[in-house]
C-alpha cells in the first residue's frame, strides 16, 4: 500500500526531483526515466508506473512551456496543427494500453530506450530552417508521425519527444531550439490526453502521481539553472550507459 | 458612415508573439496553482490535517487541465483575431478531448 505522507512519498519526491533535473538539462520529458524507476525499483504495476509517468510529463511540459513561452519559442500554431493527429494516437495508445500484458510494456519500453539512447550518443541532426519544396509531403509525414509519437506517449507514459523534435526540425524545417520548445509544449496536451484512459480505469494512483509531480516541479524549475553550472555533454554520454543498463535490466525482467 | 469593424477582413492571421505572451501567463499560474496545491496537499498531513486526498486531487486536476485551457486560450485567441484556421485546428482539438473521454468511458 502506498502511504500519502512518508517515506515513500519522499522517495517518489526525489524520483521526480531526478527526473525533472535530467530531463531539463538533457532536454528529455522525463517518463523515460520514472517509468523504469517505478517498476525496477518500487516494484509497481507497469499500467500504473505509465499513468503516474503521464502525470509527470504534463508537470514538465507546464513548467518548461512557461519559461519557453515568456521566450516566445514554441510555434504555437505548428505545435496545435500537429496535435490533431498526435491525440488521436494517444487515445488509441492509452486505450490499447489497457488490452496490452505487462510484459509487452517491458518490451517496448526496453526498445525505446535502446532507441533514445542511440539518439543521444549519435547527437542531434540540426537542419537549418528552411522551406521545402514539397511543402504537402513533408507536411503529411509529419502528422503520421506525430500520430506515432501519441501513441507511443499514450502506451509508455513518455512525452515521445525523441519522434517530435526530428520531425519538427529535420522534416518541417523549424530551427532546433524552437523545435525543442515546441515538441514540450505539444507533450502537455498529449499526456493529458493519455491520462483520462487511465484515471477512467482507475490506474492513476493519486498518492504515487502526487508525490512524483511534485518532485518533477521542482526539479524542471532548478534544471536550467543546474545547466549553465554542469558539463552537460559527459552527463549526456553517461546517461546513454544507464539507459542501455535500463534496457537489459527491463528485457531481462520479463525473460528471468 | 461605415461603423467600426465593417472593414475588416473575414479572415486575419494572429501573431505567434500575442499567442505566446497569453500563453505565458496561463502557464506560469497554473503552475504556481498545481504546486501550491501538491505542497499543501503532501505537508499538512503532518499537521494531522485530513483533506489533504481532496487537495491533491484538486492540484492534479488543475495540473491537467492547464494544456487545455491553454488550447481554449487560444481558440478565444483565434476567435477574436478572426483566424478561421487556427480556430477550426482548435474546434478540432477540443472535439478529440471530448472523445477520448466518451471513448474512456465506454471502454
Amino acid at each position: 500500500m502506498i502511504e500519502p505522507v512518508g517515506l515513500s512519498a519522499l522517495l517518489y519526491v526525489l524520483t521526480g526531483l531526478c527526473a525533472g533535473l535530467l530531463g531539463a538539462i538533457l532536454g528529455l520529458g522525463g517518463g523515460i526515466l520514472i517509468v523504469p524507476v517505478l517498476i525496477l525499483l518500487f516494484k509497481v504495476p507497469a499500467h500504473i508506473a505509465v499513468a503516474a509517468s503521464l502525470v509527470g510529463v504534463v508537470a514538465t511540459s507546464t513548467s518548461s512551456s512557461a519559461g519557453y513561452m515568456k521566450r516566445g519559442l514554441p510555434l504555437v500554431r505548428v505545435g496545435l496543427t500537429l496535435e490533431l493527429t498526435t491525440i488521436v494516437g494517444a487515445i488509441i495508445g492509452s486505450i490499447a494500453a489497457g488490452f496490452v500484458p505487462e510484459n509487452a510494456i517491458f518490451v517496448l519500453f526496453s526498445l525505446l530506450l535502446l532507441y533514445t539512447a542511440w539518439n543521444m550518443w549519435m547527437g542531434k541532426k540540426v537542419r537549418p530552417a528552411q522551406h521545402d519544396a514539397d511543402q504537402f509531403q513533408a507536411t503529411s509525414i509529419a502528422l503520421i508521425g506525430s500520430g506515432a509519437a501519441g501513441c507511443i506517449s499514450g502506451t509508455l507514459g513518455v512525452g515521445g519527444g525523441v519522434l517530435k523534435v526530428p520531425i519538427l526540425n529535420l522534416l518541417l524545417g523549424a530551427p532546433i531550439h524552437r523545435s525543442t520548445s515546441t515538441s514540450t509544449f505539444m507533450m502537455g496536451l498529449t499526456a493529458a490526453v493519455g491520462c483520462i484512459a487511465y484515471y477512467v480505469r482507475g490506474e492513476l494512483i493519486l498518492e504515487l502521481a502526487a508525490p512524483l509531480v511534485l518532485g518533477v516541479l521542482i526539479g524542471a524549475r532548478l534544471g536550467p539553472r543546474l545547466a549553465v553550472k554542469i558539463e552537460a555533454g559527459g552527463l549526456r554520454r553517461a546517461f546513454v550507459f544507464v539507459l542501455i543498463f535500463v534496457a537489459i535490466r527491463m528485457s531481462w525482467a520479463v525473460f528471468a | 458612415m461605415n461603423s467600426p469593424g465593417v472593414n475588416r477582413p473575414a479572415t486575419s492571421k494572429v501573431p505567434e508573439s500575442r499567442l505566446t505572451s497569453g500563453l505565458s501567463v496561463v502557464y506560469r499560474y497554473g503552475y504556481s496553482g498545481a504546486l501550491i496545491l501538491m505542497l499543501i496537499g503532501l505537508l499538512f498531513p503532518l499537521a494531522g490535517w485530513s483533506p489533504a486526498e481532496a487537495v491533491l486531487k484538486a492540484g492534479i486536476l488543475l495540473l491537467l487541465c492547464i494544456p487545455v485551457v491553454s488550447a481554449l486560450w487560444v481558440g478565444y485567441e483565434a476567435l477574436h483575431g478572426r483566424d478561421r484556421r487556427l480556430l477550426s485546428v482548435v474546434a478540432g482539438i477540443i472535439l478529440l478531448l471530448l472523445l477520448a473521454g466518451l471513448l474512456a468511458n465506454l471502454q
